[in-house]
């Protein structure tokens, strides 16, 4: 399981990639989390992640009726949030390069 | 209350009878930690949308609120106070002055009430009997109504900031108990005031207080659409 502290910094960027695949829900974008191995991300944790998406106006949100209960919130990547999620993609590649480096190849001392 | 606000709330409050009982109380506990926290009423009444949603999924889900929103619920709504933005310094000061100013209007027409000014008034219109139109504010009025809009606020202010307070949480014992001694001393202070201080400060001609109370109304208008 991936510890929340690490997950923090990175989950905007996952929810906004998830947006982008398709147009979804809170619920949904948890399980399909899930489902790409992050672990149990409940929907108290991603609903605050898509208030500040939506105030920065990189998803937008329209309702959909829903099967059981009151109608769904779906949310939509804005095109200011392609971008966003453009720029998180570059910053992961950079980051990811850099641990790996450090974890493969890089030189290692030790005092 | 704005119209859009006020027509979320009326949802709001509709779908918050479909809550179940574990569900009301999470609700009830995160709203109440929300609007100690200056956060735009608006914004609160569209949360409170939010998170009716995803309560009444779960629970059609047949999941717990715990599961939702994991043990500590408090790191949620500081979560969710992070994402939103905080109200201006104008709206919470004129938030403040409309609650003193509709809080001395309410006790003052209720004072009035049951003065025995309204039955003068009747007799002096229906039955001729003589009256002078003014109405004698003693010292005794001014204490009681200092004394029960500062307690309103004490009592608000207690309320909304032990909502979300975990480890400490209060019996409704301990509740009662509070509202007892507060309705004993409210007592205790009229028949004080009433016996005690019941010398007249100054007069009011009821046509002033009429006037008075329509400017009132309209500060309380004007105060409500600023904040």
């Amino acid at each position: 399981m991936i510890p929340s502290q690490m997950l923090k910094g990175m989950l905007e960027g996952c929810i906004l990639k998830v947006i982008n695949s398709e147009e979804t829900y809170g619920y949904q974008i948890s399980q399909k989390l899930k489902a790409h191995g992050f672990g149990d991300i409940s929907e108290g944790t991603i609903y605050p992640l898509l208030l500040r998406l939506s105030k920065g106006e990189f998803v937008t949100a329209i309702y959909k009726d829903s099967n059981v209960g009151p109608k769904r919130k779906y949310f939509q990547i804005t095109s200011k949030g392609k971008a966003e999620l453009e720029l998180f993609e570059e910053h992961w590649r950079e980051m990811e390069n850099a641990v790996n480096h450090l974890f493969k190849g890089g030189n290692y001392e030790t005092k | 209350m704005k119209r859009n606000e006020h027509e979320l709330n009326k949802a709001n409050n509709q779908n918050d009878h479909l809550l179940n009982d574990e569900s009301k109380k999470y609700m009830i506990d995160i709203v109440c930690y929300l609007r100690t926290k200056n956060v735009d009423s608006y914004e609160i009444e569209v949360i409170r949308n939010d998170i009716l949603r995803i309560f009444l999924d779960a629970q059609n889900r047949g999941e717990t609120i715990d599961k939702i929103l994991g043990s500590d619920y408090k790191s949620f709504c500081d979560g969710v106070l992070q994402s939103t933005g905080y109200r201006k310094k104008r709206n919470i000061i004129c938030e403040w002055i409309d609650g003193l100013l509709s809080a001395f209007l309410v006790l003052v027409a209720i004072t009035f009430l049951f003065s025995g000014m309204c039955s003068k008034v009747i007799n002096h219109i229906f039955h001729g009997m003589e009256f002078d139109w003014v109405w004698g504010i003693t010292s005794g009025n001014l204490i009681t109504w200092s004394v029960l809009i500062v307690a309103v606020f004490v009592s608000l202010f207690v309320a909304t900031n032990t909502s979300l307070s975990k480890g400490k949480k209060h019996s409704r014992t301990i509740y009662f108990l509070f509202g007892a001694c507060l309705m004993v001393v409210l007592l205790a202070m009229a028949y004080i005031t009433k016996t005690y201080f019941y010398n007249v400060i100054f007069y009011i001609h009821l046509g002033v207080l009429g006037v008075a109370f329509l400017i009132g109304y309209v500060m309380h208008r004007l105060l409500k659409s600023c904040s």
